[in-house]
């Protein structure tokens, strides 16, 4: 079937088909003249109107660019060309979007080209509305797959069609399943029951719902999460068309606030947090609050607590808020039984402030208490320094007397030896008696805490041979034999004690020859081997020495006597002590070797400070 | 000057308001061959010491009237006995009373109670340390 049987009525159907094609169309020649446009063609471009037939392209639109030109010859030359949404700028500067087809048409042989055709069509439109819905669609993505909340659309049957944040093939199986469905799928099924109850009231009623619950954790660990829901009908020209679940996991403020709380209430301490105004944000729940902590929430603390004490309160609490810098302050409160007091710490916290309140009543009594029996202890101490002042000079006058004319007596011409020997056991008797006065006075002072050990310089060595020069005598009197050691490290120039130092020298030595009745007595001074900073002195006896037994009791105050030595060697037992306690005092040790039958040793380690000897020449 | 005389032709003031610690002393004194004399407080001490001039004075403290701390002020202000030595003599045995003592102008100190054969020593050693004695024990 030819054409030719159409021919009386297809040229009229081809110019309608032109005329009402959706599309602007143009036919050329190869001069790119026109041979024929449709009406769409003239309103396109504007030329409504305007005699355009025969004309050429190029003059009617001056403004067409080389780019189109070269398309154009392209197709002349045989090439069909196309562009979906070519943006074509206007000459008012406007961008329209043009999907176009530029083809050449055949002459009847076929072969020959006998120019354009153009089809044309704006699509500005359908491009600007599939850019816009592009850029919803990645506002979508982003709120859905780019939010930390889980996200989930549902049709307005409640059925899912839509959920972030699942794998895949998860997320295949759940889309199109009712939301109450995926109960199956969680262990948490109340939570998920009563979210889906409440969806199903925001599709009924277009009711937005907030709902905080207990789910399945996000990371799919099979623990639990906290969940704050939001439940919230899409609307489509007026019409619920569906509805939106954003479930925010809570899990960590929830910890954060419950551990804050757990915290809180392990303190005995009243607990308040406060808005940096002085809004009560939380209250510790407490017998001793007046009110109920839901009483003073979100109240300010002036309207709490009245007058300058309110005042204070916010003040501090503003200070608090804006320098970041903890305060504290204490005060008191009149109650009918007296007066509390409080003290109160403040701290910045997460943007607010922490108020610690504690009652320090008894605190402060006892503080009160402390300072009173500090005073009368002072006092007493004042007293006892006092007594011994006067004891230690009442007691030596009268001693001076006896001791003064028995030892002028001894010495008188002619006397008869009986009386002689009487007086000069009067004599040693009170020597004796003069000792045990000091070494009670001593232990006294020590025992009050009432003695000071001094810093001054001297020179040891002079200070020992001193010591061998005093001591010597005594056990040389009772047939002794006495050596002195002095070992040349010792160093000369120290710092110390020196009469202190002399007090434990002369006690130990005086000890040593009291109970020595035969061999020797050896005072050594060296210093000690383990650290030089210390010095060791040595008084080795050759007497009866003590018993194993009794090594842990000779440095006990009055021990002699009760150690029940065969023979009374006299003496109240103080001199050890005494040794001990200015010692200890002097920061170093006094030890004791000793068998019974072979003599004993006391050694006394001190820290000993050599005193710089540029600093100490010429002195 | 014989060994045993060691203060022959010595006048010795010994100050104290105690009778025994007077008679101790004044007997010590004069066993090593010192003239004593004795006063009650240091009131009755500084006419003496004006009026005789001591070779030296021994005082106690603690004493009624002018005690020995007054009287060692007196005796430093004035030209005419701030030279005389003064030692003390006294039963306060505390700690820091030498270093007190010592800083008021007394020479020395000694300590009661007294045992004769030590005394001597004691006040012997101190005597000799005195430069105006430079020499009088050689």
């Amino acid at each position: 079937m030819g054409l030719s049987q159409f021919e009386e009525i297809v040229p009229q159907a081809l110019i309608q088909f032109l005329e009402f094609s959706p599309q602007a169309v143009a036919i050329f020649d190869t001069d790119m003249r026109y041979l024929v446009a449709n009406p769409r063609w003239y309103e396109g471009y504007g030329i409504v109107g305007k005699d355009i037939i025969g004309k050429s392209h190029y003059e009617v639109f001056p403004e067409i660019t080389q780019h189109w030109k070269d398309i154009h010859q392209k197709c002349l030359a045989g090439a069909v060309m196309s562009e979906e949404a070519d943006p074509f700028p206007r000459a008012d500067g406007k961008t329209d979007y043009i999907k176009w087809l530029v083809r050449p048409w055949y002459q009847a042989d076929g072969i020959t080209i006998g120019g354009l055709i153009m089809y044309t069509e704006v699509i500005t439109e359908q491009v600007l509305q599939q850019q816009a819905r592009r850029k919803y669609e990645a506002r979508y993505e982003a709120l859905t797959k780019g939010n930390p909340a889980f996200v989930i659309f549902t049709d307005r049957d409640g059925d899912i069609e839509e959920i972030n944040h699942l794998p895949e093939e998860q997320r295949d199986q759940i889309i199109g399943m009712p939301y109450a469905m995926i109960i199956a799928a969680d262990p948490y099924a109340t939570y998920i029951e009563r979210q889906a109850a409440l969806l199903m009231d925001t599709l009924a009623t277009g009711k937005t719902h907030n709902f905080l619950g207990r789910g399945a954790s996000q990371k799919g660990d099979g623990g639990m999460a906290y969940y704050d829901s939001r439940i919230m009908p899409v609307h489509e020209n007026g019409e619920i068309i569906g509805a939106v679940i954003i479930a925010t996991d809570v899990t960590a403020e929830l910890l954060h606030q419950a551990r804050f709380e757990g915290i809180v209430e392990a303190i005995p301490e009243l607990v308040f947090r406060f808005t940096p105004d002085g809004v009560y944000t939380y209250v510790k729940p407490s017998k001793q609050l007046i009110d109920a902590p839901e009483n003073l929430l979100d109240k300010n603390v002036v309207d709490v607590i009245p007058g300058e004490l309110g005042q204070k309160f916010r003040d501090a609490i503003h200070t608090v808020a804006k320098t970041g810098v903890a305060d504290a302050f204490e005060y008191d409160l009149q109650v009918p039984i007296g007066f509390l007091n409080f003290e109160a710490r403040l701290f910045p916290l997460e943007g607010e402030v922490l108020l610690v309140v504690r009652d320090i009543t008894d605190m402060k009594e006892a503080q009160r208490k402390l300072e009173d029996s500090v005073r009368e202890l002072n006092q007493s101490l004042l007293f006892k320094d006092q007594f011994l002042a006067t004891m230690s000079h009442e007691l030596r006058t009268p001693m001076n007397a006896i001791m003064g004319y028995s030892s002028l007596a001894v010495d008188l011409p002619n006397l008869e030896p009986k009386v002689k020997n009487m007086f000069e056991r009067i004599v040693v008797n009170s020597h004796r008696l003069l000792n045990l006065i000091n070494d009670v006075l001593d232990i006294s002072r020590i025992n009050a805490g009432r003695i000071e050990i001094v810093n001054d310089a001297f020179d040891l060595h002079e200070l020992v041979r001193g010591w061998e020069k005093d001591y010597a005598q005594s056990a040389i009197k009772k047939g002794l034999h006495f050596s002195c050691e002095l070992d040349p490290d010792v160093p000369v120039n120290v710092t110390g004690d020196s009469e202190r130092l002399t007090q434990i020298v002369g006690n130990l030595i005086t000890n040593a020859v009291k109970f020595t009745d035969t061999g020797s007595v050896t005072l050594t001074v060296r210093p000690n081997a383990d650290d030089n900073t210390k010095l060791d002195i040595l008084v080795a006896d050759t007497g009866i020495g003590i018993s194993d037994t009794w090594h842990h009791l000779i440095f006990e105050e009055f021990r002699q006597v009760e150690m029940g030595s065969e023979r009374n060697y006299g003496g109240a037992g103080l001199g050890l002590s005494i040794v001990q306690k200015l010692c200890i005092l002097m920061g170093g040790i006094v030890t004791v070797a000793s068998k019974l039958g072979e003599g004993s040793t006391f050694t006394v380690t001190l820290p000993i400070a050599r005193k710089d000897t540029n600093n100490g020449e010429g002195e | 000057m014989s060994k045993e005389n060691p203060l022959d032709g010595w006048l010795v003031l010994v100050v104290d308001d105690e009778f025994d610690s007077r008679q101790v002393a004044a007997l010590m004194l004069e066993t090593a061959g010192a003239t004593v004399i004795t006063a009650q407080n240091g009131k009755e001490a500084l006419e003496m010491i004006i009026q005789q001039r001591p070779n030296f004075v021994l005082s106690d403290l603690s004493m009624p009237v002018l005690d020995g701390w007054q009287l060692m002020y007196a005796l430093n202000q004035n030209r005419a006995t701030h030279d005389i030595p003064v030692i003390a003599l006294t039963a306060h045995a505390m700690r820091g009373d030498r270093e007190r003592a010592m800083a008021a102008g007394f020479r020395n100190f000694i300590n009661k109670p007294l045992d004769s054969a030590k005394f001597m020593n004691q006040l012997l050693v101190i005597l000799l340390e005195q430069p105006e004695f430079a020499g009088k024990f050689d």
